[in-house]
Order: structure tokens, then C-alpha cells, then sequence
């Protein structure tokens, strides 16, 4: 049980890919300090790569929560991306994907820090109807 | 360090942990032989896994157990066509029933941090039952098996 953290930049968007798990205890703390330090150093974008996650607990999505407000109150973004399903249907259940910009490709999650380039988000509804679909 | 106790001849299986987050990492080990034991689906392995490592999570955090050593005991067999556990632990009296539903229409400033944990066990669980007896919390809950296909439930 833990969780890397490996820190990239793009367009001058940093990126977070994250490895393991997010959840109570080191990890959890772990990913609340790693952001509030690149807060605490002017970053005001950024991605979090949800790719290599596989398991968030409500610590883990707590502490998300608080990372997004904490930055938004600086004037910056956080943006989710690359969710698997389980881990969002645990944000369908805590109506956390009306807080969360979610993107299942890098180039949207990117592109939607910049006013007027083409984005495509996360479609819950399309999510919804492809479970019911099998 | 407390040892899994494993119920030869039934079904069930429980384990004791410390109060110690370290101890999670037994914990879903445990949940993973019990499941793999019992070949269940993987939708099912992963709603026991959330309910129960929030519920230990809170006894560990909030349940001030004295001592630390061999405070939370969980057991799980299967019955019926469902995962029944048996959770208890020695801490402060806590009836997750009674926590209030969180507010998830909130705007994310006024929404509680807390609270969702509860939540996501009573979403996942259809099945819980709460007392207090020898002043310990007991926690029954039962868990039908929901095959991969099953989308009426998440």
C-alpha cells in the first residue's frame, strides 16, 4: 500500500501521475503535501493523473476535495484525469463529479486551461448509460 | 501483532487487528483471501473492501480504543447468497446509522470533508445493524453478492 508521485509539466500545466492508491493515512498525506508545496510555490494548474490509481477511500477523495478548494481560493484549477470506473462511480456516489473537471484524455484536460481551444469533458450521463448497457 | 484467526470446518473467517492504520494493509489482504476463497465477483470484492476499510478506518481514528492492541475484530462467512460480517471493536460508543446523511448538494466550500465515508459504507451495504454491548461496538452487516453484469447497483 502507497502512492507515488511523479511531477511533469505541459503548456506550463503540471501534471501529477499518480501510482498506488489514495487513501487514509501516508498516502493520503502524502498527495496533500506534495500539492500544498507546489502551491505554496505559485503553481495554479494543475492535472492529477488518476491513471495508475486503483483504489481512492473518502480520505483519499476528502483530501482531493481540499486540495481543489484550497487552490481554487488562490485563483488556481485542479482538474482530474484518467479515473477508472470504480473510482468514479465512488464520485458518482459522493456527487463529487459536479465539483471535478474530469477528462479522459491529457490533450482536453490540457487544452481546457486555454479559452477557446476544443475540449472534450467526462460525460456522466454517457458513463451512466454505458454501465447500463453492459 | 495480533493473528488472523481462521474458523476451520465453517465458512467463517475473522481476523483481529490493532487500532493502527498500519494495520490496513493485513486488512485488505484478509478481505482479498476471504473473496478469493469464496470466488466472489469482483464488483462484490471491491464494495467490501470500500465498506469495510472505511469502517475499521473510523474505529482506528475516532474510536480512541484502549488498548490499541486487539481492538477491532472482524469476521465474514458467506450465508444465503450473501457476505455477512460481524465487526466489532472496543471504542468509543459510534452508531454509524445515526450519522446524518452529508449535504452532496452543497456548493464544495460548504460541503463537509467528513461524513462521506458513512455514506459510502450505507450506498454499498443495503444491510447494517448496530449495538452496544459489553462496551464494545458491534456492527452487523450483510452484503448480497452482485455479480459484474449487475448494474442496479454501482
Amino acid at each position: 500500500m502507497s502512492l507515488a508521485i511523479e511531477q511533469r509539466e505541459r503548456e506550463g500545466i503540471v501534471i501529477l501521475d499518480l501510482k498506488g492508491r489514495i487513501t487514509a493515512g501516508e498516502e493520503a498525506t502524502l498527495l496533500r503535501e506534495k500539492l500544498r508545496e507546489l502551491a505554496a510555490g505559485g503553481m495554479q494548474k494543475c492535472i492529477v493523473n488518476l491513471q495508475g490509481v486503483d483504489y481512492i477511500d473518502s480520505t483519499g477523495l476528502g483530501t482531493l476535495v481540499v486540495c481543489f478548494t484550497s487552490l481554487r481560493k488562490q485563483g488556481g484549477k485542479l482538474k482530474l484525469l484518467n479515473l477508472n470506473r470504480r473510482n468514479i462511480e465512488l464520485l458518482v456516489l459522493t456527487k463529487l463529479t459536479t465539483v471535478f473537471e474530469i477528462f479522459n484524455d491529457e490533450q482536453d484536460a490540457v487544452n481546457s486551461f486555454f479559452p477557446g481551444r476544443e475540449i472534450k469533458r467526462f460525460d456522466i450521463l454517457s458513463f451512466v448509460k454505458e454501465q447500463a448497457s453492459g | 501483532m495480533a493473528q488472523p484467526e481462521e474458523h476451520g470446518g465453517s465458512s467463517e473467517s475473522a481476523i483481529v487487528l490493532d487500532s493502527d492504520l498500519k494495520e490496513l494493509e493485513r486488512l485488505e489482504a484478509f478481505i482479498d483471501a476471504f473473496c478469493e476463497r469464496e470466488n466472489l465477483p469482483e464488483k462484490t470484492r471491491y464494495h467490501l473492501h470500500v465498506a469495510i476499510e472505511e469502517l475499521v478506518v473510523n474505529a482506528i481514528r475516532h474510536g480512541a480504543c484502549d488498548p490499541p492492541q486487539g481492538a477491532i475484530r472482524l469476521a465474514m462467512r458467506m450465508e444465503a447468497g450473501e457476505v455477512r460480517l460481524t465487526l466489532c471493536d472496543t471504542g468509543r460508543p459510534f452508531d454509524p446509522l445515526s450519522v446524518p446523511a452529508p449535504d452532496l448538494t452543497a456548493s464544495v466550500v460548504e460541503r463537509p470533508v467528513g461524513g462521506l465515508g458513512v455514506h459510502l459504507v450505507r450506498c454499498l451495504i443495503p444491510d447494517i445493524r448496530y449495538e452496544r454491548r459489553e462496551a464494545r461496538n458491534w456492527l452487523y452487516l450483510a452484503k448480497p453478492v452482485v455479480a459484474d453484469d449487475d448494474d442496479s447497483a454501482l
